[in-house]
């Protein structure tokens, strides 16, 4: 076999390295974004609310450290995410020659595109729900890596639709929620618990296509 | 092929640097990885290479003895051992002039092609 032929099979099996690397980043980001974001977003903020209200008895007061101290968690998670998505990026590279160098091509600026888009999708909330912004800013992931890989990210695909779909449930649930406070005062034992089944049904499908993902890694290193 | 094709690339094989040890896309492949990400995990290289422990380690045992790679164990966040493989600064220089000289060979032979 000539040198060129023995190059040729290592940057094939050279890419099927950055691939499994790639695809156990992935899986990884969303477990922990599945696991951190009902954690900080959901459980922290309830408590935080409870002890709250309870201590000064003021909902107005209460609500408006409510959107403080979330917006603050959002951050520190989004912002702390777009850094993991940028370091993974950065080091995983699709290897060409070029000038006597190995060089990186353009999946580290989809990289970097994924993270400043993810964290603007999130720091930009759309008033009116918490979950059509994550909705769109998986869909718009999936498509900004179907385009720049040849890798293959269904999962991602199917957690947007899945995360879709509870986004729906989450709006309907809002509207009865608003008429229920109409007439009961009283609502926010109602409100928690609806809140804390939306923040683990959405946690559940991130896990699962975190894993999924991560699964598949391992799948493209052994087989492939 | 067209047949100016494959003089070429029999050209190329005749000419090109050759160091012995990166002669198989084995060898190959653990240069280049670690290249870009400096030290990988002893498991993953044997199950991407599709290769024996054994197989693996007379691999790496030829790099080590050129001081291209070094081996050494550590415990993972999971406290489990793990064998890791790391270039060496020797090593990385060693392979971008393997490089540099490759890509001069090939500069050449596609000019010559060309006049």
């Amino acid at each position: 076999m000539s040198i060129i032929e023995e190059f040729d099979k290592a940057f094939q099996l050279v890419d099927r390295y950055e691939e499994y690397k790639l695809f156990r980043a992935w899986g990884i980001i969303f477990v922990i974004t599945g696991v951190a974001r009902f954690l900080l977003g959901f459980i922290i903020w309830n408590l935080f609310y409870l002890i709250y209200t309870s201590m000064n008895n003021n909902f107005n007061s209460g609500a408006l450290m409510i959107a403080v101290f979330n917006s603050v968690v959002s951050f520190i998670l989004i912002f702390s995410l777009a850094v993991i998505m940028i370091y993974t990026y950065l080091s995983i590279r699709k290897t060409t020659i070029k000038d006597g160098k190995l060089i990186s091509s353009k999946i580290l600026y989809s990289g970097i595109a994924l993270a400043i888009l993810y964290f603007l999708t999130f720091i930009l909330q759309i008033p009116g729900s918490v979950y059509w912004e994550e909705v769109i800013a998986i869909f718009i992931c999936y498509f900004i890596l179907k385009r720049g890989l040849k890798s293959d990210f269904k999962e991602i695909l199917y957690l947007g639709v899945i995360l879709f779909v509870v986004s729906i449930v989450e709006f309907i649930g809002r509207v009865f929620l608003v008429l229920y406070f109409l007439y009961q005062p009283l609502f926010t034992p109602l409100w928690i618990i609806f809140y804390l089944m939306i923040g683990f049904v959405f946690m559940i499908p991130y896990i699962i296509t975190g894993l999924r993902i991560f699964r598949k890694g391992s799948l493209i290193l052994e087989e492939g | 092929m067209k047949k100016d094709d494959g003089d070429l690339m029999d050209k190329t094989t005749q000419t090109l640097p050759s160091n012995e040890l990166f002669i198989t896309s084995v060898r190959l492949t653990i240069m280049i990885l670690l290249f870009n990400h400096k030290k990988i995990n002893f498991t993953e290289l044997q199950k991407l290479l599709k290769l024996t422990p054994g197989n693996l380690d007379h691999h790496l045992k030829r790099l080590e003895g050129a001081n291209y790679v070094k081996t050494y164990k550590k415990l993972s966040s999971l406290r489990r051992p793990l064998t890791l493989v790391e270039i060496t600064p020797y090593g990385k220089k060693s392979f971008k002039e393997y490089i540099t000289n490759l890509r001069d060979v090939l500069n050449n032979i596609v000019l010559s092609s060309e006049k």
